[in-house]
């Protein structure tokens, strides 16, 4: 252990009794993260692995000395970033916002993304305190080379240190002063405070409500948040994939939309969780609520179905990556009816990653279609059952048959599967249909090592809707994925914006309030990939990757689930929308 | 917006491909754990398996090669890394290299590493660290770490994941069978061309080393 790290250990004992954080010194290393910037797109530290160097500046709007390091670090951007240095600058001001650092990168024409930590949880741990500072990072040992001024005087800190990075050399200034505007942390002083963060009162009832459906005995996830014990062996864990946005596994941006399936952390939750996780997770007085999780969960939510509908049996091998698994299942009932709840009962829930059922099967674009098939419901962990909104329903037409796509999972232990839906049908036909518009885009054909790739699908909706909910859909390479709406008087309107696609989670965002789209409103559906080795689930970076419904390929697919506002009078006779 | 995105990522920096971290996910908030480097100096422990059977690591100076996997229950990097540990350790002589798993965790028992065993069926034998003394002399921060040591001189040889194959929730094509690489220079007498890897898995919580 090093000299500086052992100043460091005397110094973290004390920060939790009095005195300032610890400051994050030339020679340490720094955690991963994930942060979004200001235009919505997400950034991971580590992603930046085969990188040289990283430059990570505070940056604070109005602040006099954030603007100069930006100007000067804008020059050193136009000779460094050939040579494969990354920019980038880190709010970590209470007082700023995506807007307002938006427009002061606008202002100051700064060309460097600034990623917004409002919750300060990573200017916290990264030691800031004053805008206008530099970090310069070595990404092979994510250890900190350099911090302080950009220059002074005729000293060109960072521009040495960098040249030193790049030819292999020692950096010989690896720290320096700083006149900066201070950035005001009220939680670093707050360190004691932490220590008595209620693990009875607050954090455990937390993981119940968040975390406990699938980290259970019996759930998908990999350990359960049995005891104290448990959360307290796996709290750095935790707390990293918290700092990585991996956990819990929610992804759309929330500056835009509000969904009735977010499964995120609030705010102060999150900040509340990784600091007591940083005060040591004190266990603290009183009982252990996770001692008392239920232990038998309802076997159907919403009660006993009117048809349950046996997906294939599977079996799980323990190891591997199981290409997806597409049924058809016919449809046992001798008569139409109106579908009004979907519901799944997973096999083998540690297994099953998800389903996505249809009416009539794969949606292959350009495939004749029935009029009644379309989308039907889809399974992923955790999710709750689809109650379609009132007065709304899905078409079942006697004959039709099912399509299931699965997805499994391995866990290291062979396991066998037979999953069941549930279906729960109307007393008599809604006054309305629920309809999905697909979007697809079979064109899309992403370069071989290609770290973005964008491609787009569109739809018209040429009556007047109201719009329940949004699915993006896309493979191993998927990266990120974004739904915008153009609206007739021609001002736009994104209405969901997943900075981090993830195909692991594959989420339908419910809007919590269902959004009227006048008549002549286009959406528009952009999907990034990333083709690049960088991407840990890429299979084949040197790969030209086409359309193909296997996971190796890619697909850009999305699916909105809709009604049209005003219905026909008999809904059965509706042609439905694509 | 996405013509935004396009250009913002376009702007930055072009990559190269990847090289192999050579590097520590230190804990920045209240000091860092320090792992052992390649070239270290290992010393003696006797640790109990779930079983109850002691092992004392000199004791094993017959051996050519030690091959330890750090391990704890619910982790699924470790479940899924067994199988390939155990596809090495059929490739080499039973004699020449031994294969252990470490457990240095505060959650987990004898009896629940057992569980684990069977339900997962580990086949390999995982030493129990409770006191966490062998996790913090190796400086362990994560599951999943293998640590390859030299019985004539006692020393690390090599320390990282088995191989590049997995991730956080994702898998790949491997490319670099670091593990193998590394046993196979052993046993030829050579030296370990990749001592050092980066290593995905579980952080392991060491309240004494992260909060001392």
């Amino acid at each position: 252990m090093s000299e500086v790290r052992k100043f460091g250990l005397s110094l973290a004992a004390l920060c939790c009794v009095s005195g300032p954080a610890l400051a994050l010194n030339p020679g340490d290393s720094v955690e991963n993260f994930r942060l979004n910037d200001d235009k919505g797109v997400s950034h991971e530290l580590y992603y930046l692995s085969d990188m040289k160097a990283v430059v990570l500046m505070a940056q604070g709007n109005g602040c006099e000395a954030a603007r100069s390091t930006a100007k000067s670090l804008g020059a050193l951007r136009q000779k460094y970033q050939a040579q494969g240095v990354e920019f980038l600058a880190i709010d970590s001001n209470l007082k700023d916002t995506p807007e307002t650092i938006a427009a002061e990168a606008a202002l100051t024409h700064s060309e460097i993304p600034v990623l917004f930590d409002g919750l300060q949880l990573i200017g916290e741990s990264l030691g800031l305190t004053r805008n206008g500072e530099v970090l310069i990072l070595n990404p092979q040992s994510w250890q900190v080379i350099y911090r302080g001024a950009v220059a002074a005087g005729a000293n060109n800190y960072v521009a040495d240190a960098l040249d030193a990075a790049l030819s292999g050399k020692k950096v010989l200034v690896a720290q320096s002063d700083l006149r900066g505007c201070a950035i005001l942390m009220p939680e670093r002083d707050r360190r004691q405070a932490h220590a008595q963060i209620s693990y009875e009162k607050t954090i455990a009832p937390m993981l119940s409500s968040h975390c406990v459906a699938c980290h259970r005995e019996g759930g998908i996830a990999p350990w359960q948040m049995s005891s104290y014990d448990m959360v307290l062996g796996f709290s750095p864990m935790i707390r990293e994939v918290v700092r990585t946005k991996r956990m819990p596994p929610w992804h759309a941006d929330p500056h835009y939309g509000v969904f009735s399936n977010d499964r995120s952390l609030t705010n102060e939750e999150t900040k509340t969780l990784v600091h007591w996780i940083e005060a040591g997770s004190p266990r603290g007085g009183g009982s252990d609520p996770l001692l008392a999780v239920k232990k038998d969960w309802p076997v159907w939510a919403l009660g006993k179905p009117d048809l349950v509908v046996n997906l294939p049996k599977f079996d799980v091998p323990a190891t591997g990556v199981i290409p997806y698994q597409m049924w058809t299942v016919d449809n046992p009932l001798d008569h139409d009816v109106w579908v009004r709840a979907v519901d799944f009962l997973p096999g083998s829930r540690a297994n099953l990653h998800h389903v996505i059922a249809t009416i009539g099967g794969e949606m292959a674009p350009g495939a004749k279609r029935d009029s009644s098939d379309g989308s039907l419901a889809d399974y992923v962990p955790g999710s709750e059952p689809l109650e379609i909104p009132p007065e709304s329903g899905i078409l079942l037409k006697k004959g039709a048959k099912f399509g299931f796509q699965a997805h499994y999972t391995v866990n290291g232990k062979e396991a066998t599967d037979v999953t069941q839906m549930g279906l729960y049908f109307m007393d008599k036909p809604p006054q309305y249909r629920y309809r999905a518009a697909i979007m697809a885009n079979p064109r899309i054909s992403i370069p071989a090592n290609t770290k973005l790739y964008t491609n787009d699908s569109k739809h018209t909706f040429d009556r007047e809707v109201l719009v329940y909910s949004l699915h993006p859909h896309a493979h191993f390479r998927g990266a990120a994925a974004e739904f915008i709406a153009l609206y007739p008087d021609g001002h736009e309107q994104v209405l969901l914006n997943v900075p981090r696609y993830e195909f692991n989670w594959q989420t339908t965002y419910v809007l919590k309030t269902p959004i009227v789209l006048p008549a002549g409103t286009t959406v528009r559906y952009v999907m990034s990939y990333d083709n690049s080795t960088q991407n840990k689930a890429n299979p084949d970076p040197n790969r030209v990757v086409p359309w193909g419904q296997q996971t190796w390929d890619e697909m850009l697919f999305g699916v909105i689930r809709y009604r049209n506002l005003t219905e026909d009078a008999n809904p059965t006779r509706t042609a439905q929308a694509q | 917006m996405p013509i935004r995105r396009e250009q913002l990522r376009h702007s930055s920096a072009q990559g190269r491909r990847a090289r192999p971290l050579l590097a520590w996910v230190l804990l920045s908030v209240a000091g860092s754990a320090a792992g052992l480097a390649p070239g270290a100096h290992v010393a003696d422990f006797t640790l109990k398996d779930e079983t109850g059977a002691a092992h004392e690591l000199y004791g094993l100076s017959a051996k050519r090669a030690v091959v330890i996997m750090t391990q704890s229950n619910g982790c699924p990097i470790v479940r899924l890394a067994v199988p390939a540990l155990r596809e090495i350790r059929d490739r080499y002589p039973k004699q020449d290299v031994e294969f252990l798993l470490l457990n240095p965790t505060l959650q987990d028992s004898a009896e629940s590493v057992a569980r684990e065993v069977a339900e997962f069926n580990f086949g390999l034998r995982v030493m129990l660290d409770p006191r966490q003394k062998v996790g913090e002399a190796l400086g362990v921060d994560r599951t999943a770490e293998v640590y390859v040591i030299d019985p004539k001189s006692w020393t690390l040889v090599y320390h990282g994941p088995i191989d590049d194959r997995l991730n956080y929730e994702s898998q790949r094509p491997v490319h670099h069978r670091y593990l193998s690489d590394a046993l196979d220079a052993m046993l030829a007498g050579k030296p370990v061309a990749v001592a050092s890897a980066s290593s995905p898995g579980c952080l392991i919580n060491f309240p004494n080393r992260n909060h001392g």
